[in-house]
């Protein structure tokens, strides 16, 4: 489990969206707790990397500081980092940084990752970005609604 | 040494029983939660006296709890009804009556039979949207 995810997190730190999905099975799910997003299908969380974490934030990267592993999970914590240098959702950027604590739940199947739920806290992100949490939120909600 | 698991646990359910007595933060825990950070076990208990008060019927209840040495992480859900005042830093929040229930994840680590520390992963707004202090952003709700 340690060398696959290790494997996506350097395919998601070279913005390799083919190699990130070659670690997931196809049916697989990207879940992000605040914004009440879940992705269904490597289509659809191809398109949650590329428009909602890598175009809203170019420079995101998660340092991972924890792990620990059951049979079929395994469940990653750190301090996840980056910029606001694109539109995120419709919300302009505002080109500040931010540096906020996330924990990451992935379980296997099949030797491959079955997706990942990713919890951080929306509000301590917008605050040290200067994003608007309401605007912020409402594309949220207004994506998961006719979402995939 | 005592199972990690088995301590987390136990935190669990002296949250569940409001019993402060049971609750095995050492004297010198920390815990960090978004936008606050206790440190010591007065602290703590301090921090969890706050939902106590606001949601007396709260409960937490975990989905997923894995060891790694002295370390545990565990997934899970908090449950219950704003029916008490809720202690915050922009100020008290008076009883809503409503329902919540959000997801959280934490990691802890374990020293012997008691919990050194604690971090906890959730969304504030998730929360204040159940509560209707802000929109949510459920579709159903």
């Amino acid at each position: 489990m340690q060398r696959l995810f290790e494997q996506h997190r350097d395919a998601e730190l070279a913005r390799d969206y083919d190699g990130i999905l070659e670690t997931f099975v196809e049916d697989c799910f990207l879940e992000t707790k605040p914004l009440g997003i879940r992705s269904e299908g490597r289509e659809a969380v191809r398109r949650t990397y590329q428009e909602g974490y890598f175009s809203a934030f170019p420079d995101l990267a998660p340092d991972d500081v924890g792990s620990a592993f059951g049979d079929d999970v395994m469940v990653v914590w750190g301090t996840l980092e980056g910029s606001s240098g694109g539109e995120w959702m419709g919300v302009p950027p505002t080109g500040r940084r931010f540096s906020v604590p996330f924990a990451n739940v992935t379980p296997f199947r099949d030797g491959l990752m079955e997706g990942e739920t990713i919890y951080f806290d929306l509000a301590t992100l917008c605050e040290q970005t200067g994003l608007p949490l309401d605007a912020v939120r409402a594309a949220a909600k207004a994506r998961s609604v006719g979402s995939d | 040494m005592a199972d990690p698991k088995r301590v987390v646990e136990r935190h669990v359910e002296a949250f569940n029983a409001r019993d402060a007595d049971a609750a095995p933060w050492s004297e010198d825990a920390d815990f960090v939660a978004p936008n606050a950070s206790m440190q010591g076990r007065e602290q703590v208990l301090g921090f969890l006296g706050v939902f106590w008060d606001a949601f007396p019927d709260g409960r937490l209840e975990t989905s997923r709890l894995l060891a790694e040495g002295s370390v545990v992480a565990a997934e899970g859900r908090f449950t219950g009804t704003h029916t008490g005042v809720m202690r915050t830093p922009a100020g008290d929040v008076a009883a809503t009556g409503r329902q919540v229930d959000f997801r959280w994840m934490s990691s802890y680590e374990v020293r012997g039979d008691e919990l050194a520390s604690e971090h906890l992963y959730f969304d504030q707004a998730d929360l204040l949207g159940q509560l209707g202090l802000m929109p949510a952003t459920s579709p159903e709700d």
